[in-house]
């Protein structure tokens, strides 16, 4: 029995055999033969190089083989291949029946979103879902303390903070305030950030106590993810109830959710339900979210699989979905991509605008943004703390 | 101390797999530890490789480690081979 690196199409057969598809992209395929040269098992690295990640998938091992513990042999060989590249996490997609065999192996699950997949990740301890959820909390908390801060005008920062909350004047001003239970999550790429996106939001601040928006963290995007974290915060920074954040790995990143990045519809369907189920099981108990606000898309054939998923998905794990219908703006909808095509696709500062361009982005996006948009605007680092 | 990423033992059954990397000096051992047998000696096990790893004086390390079952004297002699491996001493 040997192990060396084989053509992906190579396994082509044996994938079929274990009905699986053919993954794309993958930067590094082994296989495991037996002493015939038959192949008996295989398995993929893909390199999220933006990650510094390493996601394995495409793992097939022979149906006649079974019992043999011949994956055992192959995931040493994979995790081993993977360590030798630095990475920060390893990440899994496999089926959901498939689950309990890679726990044995020592891989922990982070969703399985039945029928379709579920991603699993080593965890070692780095970034894995264990330290995002105690970011998210950790935001979530900060939001509630300047919620109490706002209620109380200005005197407590409530009883998760203020030291002093059992002293018996600041603990009656706090029973006046009720907990901030309507809480509510947008999920937004804003490439760029429009009047749509605005509206929508506002819609949100008008009905929650405390509304929480993720950037999607991906430089796949016109705008990068630092710039579109930017446009965000200063087009919402007079919602006071509003606290933006980037929406990381484990929200619409290239890790759960490719079909995004690539446009598959098929593929949609399973990346949609992970996006979901670690929405509705983490992150939303993590913050305490109730309510997710999505936008009508009449546009792109992805996003109205994603909305038809997270209707389907959140209600069961508690998170009502509420659908808004987009902006309008002379009988079209106000979207970025409208607002790309005025750009001719450019990421760079208009030089020398024309007054009617400048008009016609002022209706689409706020005068943030058509700053952003018009002015030379120095790069802003990433800021860790609002990871 | 240990210099750089090293892995040693595999991820068969009865084997135990482990991954150590660098960590600041004073950082101390982060020991993150997954075994298909913890809920009977996840204890025990951490016992042996903090006794391995003070035997072999490092101070300061990053450990993942995957068990599936594995015995003592293999749990012994897989985190020595990733320490020599770690120290660059192969």
């Amino acid at each position: 029995m040997y192990l060396e690196q084989i053509d992906i199409m190579k396994a082509q057969p044996l994938l079929q055999k274990c009905g699986l598809s053919v993954p794309d992209g993958v930067n590094y395929t082994a296989g495991l033969f037996d002493d015939n040269g038959l192949l008996i098992a295989c398995g993929s690295l893909k390199y999220l190089e933006f990650r510094h990640s390493v996601m394995i998938q495409g793992i097939a091992v022979d149906p006649d083989r079974q019992g043999e513990d011949l994956l055992g042999k192959l995931m040493t060989h994979l995790v081993e291949i993977a360590s030798e590249k630095y990475y920060l996490e390893l990440f899994l997609f496999t089926k959901p029946e498939k689950v309990v065999q890679f726990q044995n192996i020592g891989f922990n699950l982070v969703a399985s979103a039945r029928p379709y997949a579920a991603l699993m990740e080593w965890g070692g301890g780095k970034l894995g879902i264990d330290w995002y959820l105690d970011r998210r909390r950790s935001i979530a908390k900060r939001a509630r303390s300047d919620y109490y801060h706002r209620m109380t005008g200005g005197k407590s920062y409530g009883p998760e903070f203020d030291p002093d909350a059992d002293k018996p004047k600041i603990a009656r001003l706090l029973t006046k305030v009720p907990y901030p239970e309507k809480v509510s999550a947008l999920v937004m790429n804003c490439n760029p950030f429009t009047l749509g996106h605005r509206w929508l939001i506002e819609q949100a601040a008008a009905e929650s106590d405390l509304v929480y928006v993720f950037v999607v963290d991906e430089d796949a995007s016109l705008f990068d993810s630092a710039e579109r974290y930017v446009m965000v915060k200063n087009g919402v920074a007079d919602l006071k109830n509003v606290t933006v954040m980037k929406g990381g790995i484990y929200v619409i990143s290239s890790l759960t959710f490719p079909s995004y990045f690539t446009k598959e519809e098929n593929l949609a369907k399973a990346h949609t339900a992970i996006d979901a189920e670690i929405f509705g099981r983490h992150i939303a108990p993590a913050m305490e979210i109730k309510r997710r606000y999505i936008g009508t898309e009449p546009i792109s054939a992805v996003t109205a699989v994603y909305n038809e998923t997270l209707k389907e998905r959140l209600p069961r794990m508690g998170v009502e979905v509420v659908e808004l219908p987009r902006l309008e703006l002379d009988g079209q909808v106000v979207s970025a991509s409208r607002v790309r095509a005025l750009l001719g696709e450019s990421r760079e500062p208009l030089k020398n605008p024309t007054p009617e361009l400048i008009a016609e982005l002022a209706k689409l996006v706020p005068e943030t943004t058509l700053d952003y948009l018009i002015e030379e605007v120095p790069k802003y680092d990433n800021r860790p703390e609002e990871y | 101390m240990i210099k750089q990423k090293a892995t040693a033992g595999t991820l068969e059954s009865s084997d135990i797999f482990v991954e150590i990397a660098p960590a600041e000096a004073g950082a101390g051992i982060s020991l993150d530890l997954t075994s298909v047998v913890y809920q009977q000696f996840g204890p025990e096990i951490e016992a042996v490789i903090y006794d391995t790893l003070k035997e072999l004086g490092v101070a300061d390390a990053a450990l993942t480690v995957k068990d599936r079952g594995a015995v003592d004297c293999t749990i012994r002699a897989r985190i020595e081979t990733a320490v020599c491996r770690g120290k660059g001493e192969e």
